[in-house]
């Protein structure tokens, strides 16, 4: 039920249309809120309104995101044998504000399941463009 | 312990009030962590999560930790849970030294918009 809502019919390559990523109407930033702080490369993945999901410019349903997560991890710091392959991984989330909470929760919820603690959502900035905000998932233990 | 911060009847407080009385309460336990606990109706649109979050960000407060009701999360929490699927919990540790900011937004219609006259 939940990736027939998210992935919708399509499976495959979305249309880049030249842009970066692809367009969401984002959730509007305050000033005051402090950005994240540069570091590694991170992956960024797009939920749009209508419930797709697009890794970079890549549409995948859920299962495919998992695939996607691990390919990303694995190609930006090789673990060989580690169960704790994504645990380094640093995903952006590009969610359109229209999104229903309810798919956000299911995009955190695998996130977490495969051991993507470290997150940040995207908003939206006047001056800035798109800026980060950091949003760690609680782990299942110390 | 869970501070609720928001309305049982179903309206959202504004936003004003939600992030004064979060600096009240840290005020008063003295302890500079937060952590929010976010409720919300399914339908909520991500907006309105997201803009509870950077208020209290913008506010000053360290909401560093975030959880969201489910079933694995105890206490008050596990009582309102059935609204969320299960999610990991949130370690005991963090539980017990951080002060837990329930923001609760239970908005399932935005506000209409009234155009303005001439």
């Amino acid at each position: 039920m939940r990736k027939t809502l998210l992935c919708g019919a399509l499976i495959g390559l979305a249309a880049a249309c030249g842009r970066k990523h692809p367009a969401v109407e984002l959730p509007p930033a305050l000033a005051a809120a402090p950005h994240v702080s540069a570091g590694r490369p991170a992956l960024t993945v797009t939920l749009t309104a209508d419930g797709r999901i697009l890794v970079a410019r890549r549409q995948v349903d859920l299962d495919g995101l998992s695939a996607a997560l691990h390919a990303a991890a694995v190609e930006r710091e090789p673990l060989p044998g580690s169960s704790l392959y994504a645990a380094r991984l640093v995903v952006r989330l590009r969610v359109d504000r229209a999104a229903p909470w309810q798919h956000v929760q299911w995009l955190l919820t695998l996130l977490a399941e495969e051991r993507v603690w470290r997150t940040r959502f995207v908003y939206a900035d006047p001056v800035f463009g798109e800026v980060d905000r950091e949003w760690n998932l609680p782990r299942d233990g110390p | 312990m869970f501070v609720r911060l928001g309305s049982t009847a179903g309206a959202t407080p504004p936003p004003r009030d939600r992030v004064a009385e979060a600096e009240r309460l840290r005020r008063d336990r003295g302890t500079g962590h937060v952590a929010a606990i976010l409720k919300a109706g399914h339908g909520v649109p991500w907006g309105h999560v997201a803009a509870a979050y950077e208020e209290l960000r913008a506010a000053g407060l360290p909401v560093d930790r975030i959880g969201f009701l489910g079933t694995q999360i105890p206490g008050e929490a596990l009582r309102a849970a059935a609204v969320l699927p299960p999610v990991p919990p949130i370690a005991p540790v963090v539980l017990s030294t951080a002060l837990e900011l329930w923001t609760e937004l239970e908005l399932e219609e935005p506000e209409p918009q009234i155009p303005e006259m001439d």
